[in-house]
């Protein structure tokens, strides 16, 4: 086994400075990877396919340099670079996709209005640059596309009363205002559309400080959805948001409480209607090292989604012996007379010994039976020789009278057993 | 024979025949299969073990019920889950997959199509290995729902229902596509009346295996229905094990049945159909009232084409339940098992489904979610248990 991104798990990439990325099961969160080396920066996306980017930040520690794309395996597939690495590039800047194959990242620039480029699976950069308007600008923003490809849904990042607000992508133009700024609130990292429809998911930042799930139609701009995260205590992490592959129906949070106590918790949501489907904290006080679970980042998740079956690794892995064995009947002798066996010698290569300890004499056994293999008598153990031992002789003396013999010889020792012949002595018998 | 002097018993290389009563015969040979004059050696005739398996990948779910390498990449059926497997002995999960206790096929299109079909539980999927996506087809126009399996056969996905006689066949390298009017199309078996048993892709044709009657379907290069049958071969033989069907040494191999009510183990070879389980095997064979559950697999190994049939149930006279293993080259049955030395008896072999990838034989278990390997020399079995029975 090794770790995926694949059904049944999330996927926490790398912290910056920090800690390397760790899988955890989506079912209940415990620990199943770590020491996994994938971006370190804040952001990133994921396509339906399960190929993802996360933003990097390797020799600046503190803007994003590149956003290394990936493969559910975890190799990386492509690097993207579609800005120029600067102090404007922060590490929690803004990247979406179109769920299949493009992604989308953001920048600023000097003037700090805010850049959009997009890039392919594979990190080749688009042609296009998107301006947004200073709505959006002064820091990093939100990103999300519409489902119809044609705009895009931005807010500035932790801004009060930031509105949100739809750009055109064809003319680069703005949109309007779809989400209309309130003082006092402010919107989270994450801006998430759920695949398949026009709706958008954010996390509401109130006086308290309060967090507040709410999901906004795309088009109109309504709220349809507000469900209050209650424990959600740290406000300087931003609380993350991921779409779930496995469960159309289903989207994921991620918050944190203060960093004292440094757990963080995942809460599963059904898209529809909004309530709470699964949940569960783990700790990352010690979110250092191979071990451990990143403390801040973006997240993916995977589940089974409803009704599918649980990944089960059945059985237990074992050593077992490999026993072979040969038995066959002997021809009678003219007339059909009982017969005589005074030796019978097992023809093979001895002297092998056994692969783990050339001092142990490998064996063979031998059984014989007088009624056509109906019963037997006790098997007699044949030594094939120590490793070296090659004038070792597999054979047994005075078998005995047998009406109707029969001969069983089997190994279930480490050896190589390739017997060839059964050499037999034999004469008219009594009975 | 000169009484009294060390003589060779003339049997002992040799495989396993036990007849109706001892009388007849008594032999056996398990995990061990007999070669017979070997050209330029010293000493002709041969007992060879059978090789170790040795753990290759261990999947998510039990058992693997399909297994499938083509040009680099792997993949198999795991319980209800679709996975591709790496040449390190990782995994990835693709996604789940309707299950049941059959085997499920797994076919390509190449490079041309970009596309892996997968049958399994009556649902049909289409991997895309360019996007690493899974999509169930089943709903699709023309697919015979619920399919008992598929194939690739001349640039076309090719699938056949359960339980009736219905063929289906994709549009042209698009497996997604079983729309009529963009190429795909549906035919019956007319040649005969009995369902279809199984089919398999082999020699150019679509091997047709009812449940009394074989017939070969090949691509006509009509517009309209693409596939039809050969009508002057028709063997009257049927498949009495749908998943015993398999093709190896360029021939099929399976369990037959025919309108005598005999139950053999039978080759096609071209048109012809031969016999290859011996009064034994077939009396055997014989024994057990279902063969629903009954699978087989195929592989070559050093000159010696494999053809393995594991039945449950099936028990011989007295070590157990074992897999019977038929050799190509030699013509002799033997038989082959794991042992569990609480029971003192043999139990069916691990292998249920084969494919040959990464350079190695890679072998799906019947009990557990393990890919084997066999390593050669390696003589014990690294596996995973969960039931030995």
């Amino acid at each position: 086994m090794s770790a995926s991104f694949s059904p049944g798990v999330i996927i926490v990439p790398n912290e910056v400075f920090t800690a390397d990325g760790a899988t955890i099961s989506a079912a209940d969160g415990s620990f199943l990877f770590g020491g996994i080396t994938l971006g370190d920066g804040e952001c990133g996306s994921v396509l339906s396919n399960g190929v993802f980017c996360v933003g990097d930040t390797t020799g600046s520690g503190t803007h994003i340099t590149s956003i290394p794309i990936y493969n559910p395996s975890l190799s990386v597939r492509g690097t993207a670079i579609p800005f120029t690495p600067s102090g404007f590039w922060q590490k929690r800047c803004g990247v979406t996709s179109d769920d299949v194959s493009t992604f989308y990242a953001s920048s600023n620039d000097a003037t700090f209005t805010a850049l959009v480029r997009s890039f392919s699976d594979t990190g080749t950069t688009g042609g296009t640059t998107w301006h947004l308007d200073s709505g959006g600008g002064g820091g990093p923003v939100s990103l999300a596309l519409s489902e119809d490809g044609s705009q895009f849904f931005y807010a500035k990042y932790a801004s009060d009363a930031a509105p949100i607000k739809k750009w055109n992508l064809g003319s680069d133009t703005t949109g309007g205002t779809l989400v209309a700024g309130v003082a006092g609130t402010s919107f989270g990292q994450d801006l998430l559309r759920l695949p398949g429809t026009n709706h958008l998911i954010v996390i509401a930042t109130t006086a308290g400080p309060v967090f507040t799930v709410r999901k906004y139609d795309g088009t109109s701009g309504t709220l349809l959805m507000s469900y209050a995260l209650t424990g959600v205590t740290h406000e300087a992490s931003p609380q993350r948001l991921s779409i779930d592959l496995g469960s159309d129906g289903s989207f994921w949070v991620r918050t944190f409480n203060d960093i004292s106590s440094a757990t963080t918790k995942f809460w599963q949501f059904n898209s529809s209607t909004g309530s709470l489907t699964a949940s569960f904290t783990i700790n990352t006080s010690s979110n250092v090292g191979s071990g451990k679970v990143p403390f801040s980042c973006p997240f993916f998740a995977w589940s089974l989604g409803s009704g599918s079956p649980t990944p089960t690794f059945v059985g237990t892995e074992q050593t077992l012996e490999l026993v072979r064995v040969r038995q066959v009947g002997l021809p009678a002798l003219p007339g059909n007379v009982s017969q005589f066996i005074g030796r019978a010698e097992v023809q093979m290569q001895p002297g092998l010994g056994v692969p783990a300890d050339p001092t142990v004499a490998p064996t063979i056994s031998m059984a014989w039976s007088g009624d056509n293999a109906v019963t037997f008598g006790q098997e007699k153990a044949l030594s094939l020789g120590r490793t070296g031992a090659y004038y070792t002789r597999a054979y047994q003396h005075t078998v005995g009278s047998k009406r109707q013999p029969a001969v069983r010889v089997s190994c279930s020792d480490d050896v190589t057993f390739v017997p060839t012949d059964l050499f037999v002595t034999r004469e008219e018998g009594t009975g | 024979m000169p009484i009294g002097q060390a003589e060779r018993l003339p049997n002992f290389v040799g495989g396993s025949y036990q007849g109706a009563v001892s009388m007849i015969d008594v032999e056996y040979a398990v995990n061990l299969y007999p070669q017979f004059g070997i050209k330029g050696a010293n000493v002709k005739n041969a007992l060879l073990p059978r090789p170790g398996l040795s753990l290759f990948a261990w999947l998510p779910q039990a058992p693997v019920r399909g297994i499938f390498w083509q040009d680099g990449r792997g993949f198999a059926v795991s319980g209800s889950l679709f996975c591709e497997f790496f040449q390190s002995g990782d995994f990835t999960v693709w996604g789940t997959v309707a299950a049941d206790s059959n085997n499920a096929t797994i076919c390509s299109n190449g490079n041309d199509g970009l596309q892996v079909f997968i049958v399994s539980g009556g649902h049909g999927y289409i991997f895309a290995l360019d996007t690493n996506t899974l999509t169930d087809i089943t709903t699709s126009d023309l697919f015979p729902a619920p399919a008992l399996g598929g194939a690739f056969l001349q640039g076309y996905f090719l699938a056949w229902q359960a339980g009736s006689n219905l063929l289906a066949f994709s549009a042209p390298l698009d497996g997604t596509d079983w729309t009529l009017a963009d190429g795909a199309g549906q035919a019956r078996t007319t040649l005969n009346s009995d369902n279809i048993s199984n089919c398999i892709a082999q020699g150019g044709y679509l091997v047709v295996m009812g449940t009394k009657n074989t017939e070969f379907w090949q691509n006509t290069g009509a517009a309209d229905i693409a596939f039809a049958p050969v009508p002057s071969a028709v063997p009257a033989w049927g498949l009495d094990a749908p998943f015993t069907l398999v093709g190896l040494d360029n021939a099929i191999y399976g369990v037959g049945i025919n309108e005598d009510g005999a139950r053999h183990v039978i080759r096609i070879n071209g048109y012809q159909v031969n016999v290859i389980s011996t009064p034994a095997i077939s009396r055997l064979l014989s024994t057990v009232q279902s063969f629903t559950n009954a699978t087989a697999l195929g592989y070559a190994l050093d000159g010696h084409p494999f053809y393995g049939l594991n039945v449950p149930n099936i028990a011989t006279p007295d070590h157990g339940t074992t897999s019977l293993y038929y050799d190509n080259s030699t013509d002799i049955w033997h038989e082959r098992g794991i042992w569990d030395s609480t029971a003192m008896q043999f139990f069916l072999d691990l292998p249920r489904v084969h494919c040959y990838g990464f350079g190695q034989h890679l072998l799906g278990d019947r009990q557990s979610g393990a890919v084997y390997s066999y390593v050669v020399g390696q003589n014990h079995d690294d596996v995973v248990i969960a039931n030995l029975a």
